[in-house]
C-alpha cells in the first residue's frame, strides 16, 4: 500500500512541476545611461585617445558610444537628448556629435557617435570633451549616476616612446618629435613591440627601417635643398 | 564427441608419420659423401668479387628514399661449392650501438632486406643513417664472407616524399604545366643515375604554378642542408619545402610589403642571408630560418639590377686587410656599373670610381654600352661581358673578392668579337669553377677559357637543327672529384615537343671535354634522357661552394 502511495505522490509532484510560472516584466520607470566603447573605456565612464599614434592622413576618430535603456524595450521609437557638459575644454571645432540619440522601437539602445577632429591645437593641448544626458529635455531620465556622462580626453601630442632605446638600431639613437611623427606618417602606426614577448621580430623591424629610410630619401629628393629637419633644426636621419 | 573424433584422427595421422619417420631413420646411408676434413675446411674461402664496381655505381648507396626500389649487381662470388651458397643483404643502423633490453645489453640483429645475390629492394627502412653489407654463406659448412658495400661509411634513408638529391630541372612539362624533374648522372658522382619525372605535379596536382618558369633556387639558410627552394615563374614566387615540395609561402606571403610586381629574377644564399632580385630591385633576408622568412621591402634607391647575384664577394679566410668585404655586388643597369651592398646597409653603396688607367670602367660602363652577361669566374673573378658603344663585345674580369678597392679592380679585358664565333648572338651563358665559360647559340654550345690564351672558342657541340638550347648549367663544386666538371644542356624540339637533357665532363681550365675514371666510357656530350619537358633552369641539391 505504501508503495502505491509513493508512486501517486511522485506522479503528483511530476505533474505539478510542469506548470508554468509567468516571468514578471519590468514594471518600474525606464531610465537611460551612456556607455562608451568597451575597448577604449575598459568598462569605465571615460577614455583617452591620441591622434599622435596615427599617420597624419588620419584626421578624425569616431567614438562609437551607445545610450542604453534601463528598462523594457518600447514598441515605439524614442529619443534621448545629450549635451556637451560645461566641464568640456575641447575647442568646438575639435568634435561633433548629434545631440538627439534615437532608440529604435523594440531595441534597447541607440547609437551615439562622437567624432573627434584632428585640429592643430591638439598638438599642444590635451582636451576634454564631456558628454552628458540632457535630463532637462529628456522624458527618459538618467539612471545610474556614474553612467550619465562620458568623458573623452584627446590630443595630438607626440612624445618619445618608452622603448625608444630598443628601437635605436632601426631608427637611430637621436629622438625627435619630427622624426617620430615622420615614422608614424610613413608606417601608419607608432607602436613598436620589438623585444616584448611575442612582439615584432628583428626582421619586421628591419623592414620598417628600410621603409622609413626610403621614405626619407623620397621626401628629401622631393624637397631639394630643404631636407627634413627636426624641431631643433637638425636634418632627420635614421642612422646612428 | 565430434571434436574428440577429430582429435583422434589427427593423433592417428601424427602417429603414422612418426612411425614412418622412425622406420626410415633406421635405414643405413650408403651414399659416398666426401666430407672435407677440418684442415681442408680451414682452407676454403668464399671470395666476393667486387672487381669492376666503380665508385660511380656505388652511388646507389649514397641516399635512399622510403618506397623507392634499389637494385645492385655483385659481379661474382667464387667458392668451391657454389651450390651451398645462400646470400643476404644486411642493414644495420649507423652508428651501430648496443641497446639495453631488461637487464641485458646487446647489439640488435641486422635487418635482412634481400636474400638473392643481386639486390632488389623496395626501401622500407626507417629514415636515418644505415650501413649495408652483402653476405655469402655456405649453408652446409657454415663458412661466411661479408663485405660492406659502401659509397661512404654509411648511407642516408630519407622519408618518403623527400625529393631525391640530384639535379633539378624546372620545366614546362609535356602538358604545358610548370614542373620539376630530378635526375642524377654518373659523372656527377654523388647523385646516382636516375630520372624522376614531374615531381611538382606528382605532389601538388591540385596546386599548379602559373606563368612561365624563370628559375629554381635552393637555399640552405644559415646551414648546409637544403632549407627550402624558391620556384620563380613570370607570375609566381613560391617557397617550397624539400619534403614533398609543399608550398611554405606563396607570392605576397614572402614579403612584409608586397612588391608592385612579382617578377623574381635571381637568388643567392650566401653570407647567412637569402638575396633576391625581383623586378630589378634588391631584397635581403638576413638569417633565413623557419621563423624568419619574410623578405623586407626592397632596398630603397633609384636602381635597376641585372639579374645576377654573385657568391664570391668576401673571404672568410685569410682576408686581405682593408678588403671590400661586401655582402653582395650587383650590376645596376640604371647607373651602368657594379655596386657593392654591405651588411645591414639601407642602400646600395658605391665603389671608388674606376681609375683613368683601368682597362674597363666597371663603375660606369658608359651610355650606349650594355651588359650582356655577369657571372662568376675563376678564383673570385667576376666576368662581365659587355657590348659597348664602340660596337665591340668585350669580356671584362673584375676582382672584388678579397680585394682592396683602389679603383683598379679590373684585371683583364679582351675584345671578343672577331675572336669568339657568334658571341654577339649568344643566348645563354654559364660560368664554371675555372676560367671556362660557355655560351650557346641556337643548337650550338661553345666554350672558351679566358686564361687559356686561345683566340677562338671551342665549338663543343652542335645538336640537331630542330633542337634548340633552352638552358645550360654547370655542376657546382663541393669537394668531390667531378664537382665543377660537368655541364648540363637542355634542348627543346618545338615540333615534336620533346625535351632532352645532355651532360658532359669538361675541363674548367680549358672548357674542352674531359674524361674521368669515375665515369668510365663517357666522353663528350651524352644524352641523359629524352623524356624532359622544356627546361628553363637547373638547380642542384648541394650547396654551391665556389671558395
Amino acid at each position: 500500500m505504501k508503495k502505491y502511495l509513493f508512486v501517486l505522490l511522485s506522479a503528483a509532484v511530476g505533474l505539478a512541476s510542469c506548470s508554468k510560472d509567468e516571468i514578471s516584466g519590468w514594471v518600474g520607470t525606464d531610465y537611460v545611461r551612456i556607455v562608451g566603447p568597451e575597448v577604449w573605456t575598459l568598462g569605465s565612464d571615460s577614455m583617452e585617445y591620441s591622434f599622435a599614434a596615427y599617420a597624419s592622413a588620419v584626421t578624425t576618430f569616431t567614438v562609437e558610444a551607445r545610450v542604453y535603456v534601463e528598462g523594457a524595450n518600447a514598441d515605439v521609437e524614442r529619443t534621448v537628448w545629450v549635451k556637451v557638459d560645461d566641464a568640456t575644454t575641447a575647442p568646438a571645432d575639435s568634435y561633433s556629435l548629434n545631440e538627439a540619440v534615437t532608440i529604435p522601437a523594440g531595441q534597447g539602445y541607440g547609437t551615439l557617435d562622437i567624432t573627434l577632429h584632428r585640429i592643430p591645437a591638439l598638438e599642444t593641448e590635451k582636451c576634454v570633451l564631456k558628454v552628458a544626458l540632457d535630463d532637462g529635455r529628456n522624458a527618459l531620465k538618467g539612471g545610474v549616476k556614474d553612467w550619465q556622462t562620458l568623458t573623452v580626453r584627446f590630443s595630438d601630442i607626440i612624445s618619445r616612446p618608452k622603448n625608444w632605446g630598443d628601437l635605436e638600431e632601426f631608427f637611430g639613437a637621436t629622438y625627435s618629435d619630427t622624426k617620430y611623427r615622420f615614422i608614424i606618417n610613413t608606417l601608419g602606426f607608432g607602436s613598436f613591440t620589438y623585444l616584448e614577448p611575442g612582439g615584432m621580430s628583428w626582421g619586421e623591424m628591419w623592414n620598417y627601417r628600410l621603409l622609413v629610410v626610403g621614405a626619407l630619401g623620397d621626401y628629401n629628393a622631393a624637397h631639394p635643398g630643404n631636407p627634413l629637419t627636426d624641431e631643433s633644426g637638425r636634418p632627420v636621419s635614421f642612422d646612428n | 564427441m565430434k571434436t574428440f573424433k577429430n582429435l583422434s584422427a589427427l593423433a592417428a595421422v601424427a602417429l603414422a608419420l612418426w612411425g614412418t619417420g622412425g622406420l626410415t631413420s633406421c635405414v643405413d646411408d650408403d651414399t659416398n659423401y666426401a666430407y672435407p676434413s677440418e684442415e681442408e675446411l680451414a682452407g676454403y674461402r668464399i671470395e666476393i668479387d667486387t672487381t669492376g664496381i666503380y665508385l660511380a655505381q656505388l652511388q646507389t648507396f649514397s641516399t635512399w628514399y622510403v618506397d623507392s626500389i634499389y637494385t645492385f649487381q655483385i659481379p661474382g662470388v667464387r667458392y668451391a661449392y657454389p651450390e651451398h651458397l645462400a646470400y643476404r643483404w644486411l642493414v644495420i643502423d649507423n652508428p651501430y650501438t648496443a641497446i639495453e633490453v631488461g637487464n641485458t645489453t646487446s647489439y640488435p640483429p641486422a635487418d635482412t632486406i634481400c636474400r638473392t645475390k643481386d639486390l632488389y629492394y623496395k626501401c622500407d627502412l626507417p629514415a636515418g643513417m644505415h650501413r649495408i653489407y652483402f653476405q655469402a654463406e655456405d649453408t652446409v659448412y657454415g663458412i661466411k664472407e661479408t663485405v660492406q658495400i659502401n659509397f661512404g661509411n654509411y648511407f642516408n634513408v630519407n622519408a618518403s616524399g623527400s625529393i631525391p638529391n640530384g639535379v633539378y630541372a624546372l620545366e614546362l612539362n609535356q602538358d604545358g604545366l610548370v614542373d620539376i624533374d630530378a635526375f642524377g648522372t654518373v659523372d656527377a658522382l654523388i647523385f646516382g643515375d636516375y630520372h624522376e619525372r614531374n615531381l611538382w605535379t606528382r605532389y601538388n596536382a591540385d596546386d599548379p604554378i602559373r606563368g612561365e618558369p624563370v628559375t629554381l633556387f635552393m637555399s640552405t639558410g644559415t646551414g648546409y642542408n637544403p632549407l627550402w627552394y624558391y620556384i620563380a615563374t613570370t607570375e609566381e614566387l613560391r617557397r617550397v619545402s624539400p619534403v614533398g615540395l609543399a608550398t611554405m609561402d606563396k607570392n605576397e606571403e614572402l614579403f612584409y610589403n608586397v612588391p608592385d610586381r612579382i617578377h623574381p629574377e635571381a637568388f643567392a644564399n650566401v653570407n647567412s642571408a637569402d638575396f633576391l632580385i625581383n623586378d630589378g630591385k634588391f631584397y635581403c633576408l638576413y638569417s633565413p630560418n623557419e621563423a624568419n622568412r619574410k623578405f623586407p621591402v626592397a632596398l630603397p634607391g633609384d636602381y635597376d639590377l641585372y639579374p645576377y647575384l654573385p657568391y664570391g664577394t668576401r673571404s672568410n679566410y685569410y682576408g686581405v686587410e682593408g678588403a671590400i668585404n661586401s655582402f653582395q655586388c650587383v650590376f645596376d643597369k640604371k647607373n651602368r656599373g657594379l655596386r657593392p651592398y654591405f651588411s645591414r646597409g639601407t642602400a646600395l653603396s658605391q665603389f671608388l670610381p674606376a681609375s683613368a688607367d683601368s682597362p674597363f670602367n666597371y663603375t660606369d660602363i658608359g651610355t650606349g654600352s650594355e651588359l650582356l652577361y655577369y657571372g662568376q669566374g675563376n678564383s673570385g673573378d667576376a666576368i662581365l661581358i659587355t657590348r659597348e658603344a664602340d660596337g665591340n663585345t668585350y669580356l671584362n674580369i673584375v676582382y672584388f673578392f678579397n680585394a682592396v678597392d683602389n679603383g683598379n679592380l679590373c684585371t683583364q679585358r679582351t675584345r671578343l668579337n672577331g675572336m669568339l664565333a657568334e658571341i654577339e648572338q649568344a643566348e645563354h651563358y654559364v660560368y664554371s669553377i675555372g676560367s671556362a665559360i660557355f655560351y650557346t647559340v641556337g643548337n650550338k654550345v661553345y666554350s672558351w677559357a679566358y686564361t687559356s690564351g686561345r683566340t677562338a672558342a671551342n665549338l663543343l657541340e652542335t645538336f640537331p637543327a630542330d633542337e634548340q638550347i633552352t638552358c645550360i648549367s654547370t655542376l657546382p663544386t663541393g669537394g668531390w672529384p667531378t664537382g665543377g666538371h660537368v655541364v648540363y644542356v637542355a634542348t627543346w624540339n618545338e615540333t615534336t615537343h620533346t625535351g632532352k637533357v645532355y651532360h658532359a665532363l669538361f675541363d674548367p681550365t680549358s672548357g674542352g671535354y674531359q674524361t674521368s675514371d669515375f665515369a668510365p666510357g663517357q666522353e663528350g656530350m651524352t644524352l641523359v634522357d629524352d623524356q624532359f619537358g622544356k627546361v628553363f633552369a637547373f638547380e642542384y641539391s648541394t650547396h654551391t661552394t665556389l671558395y
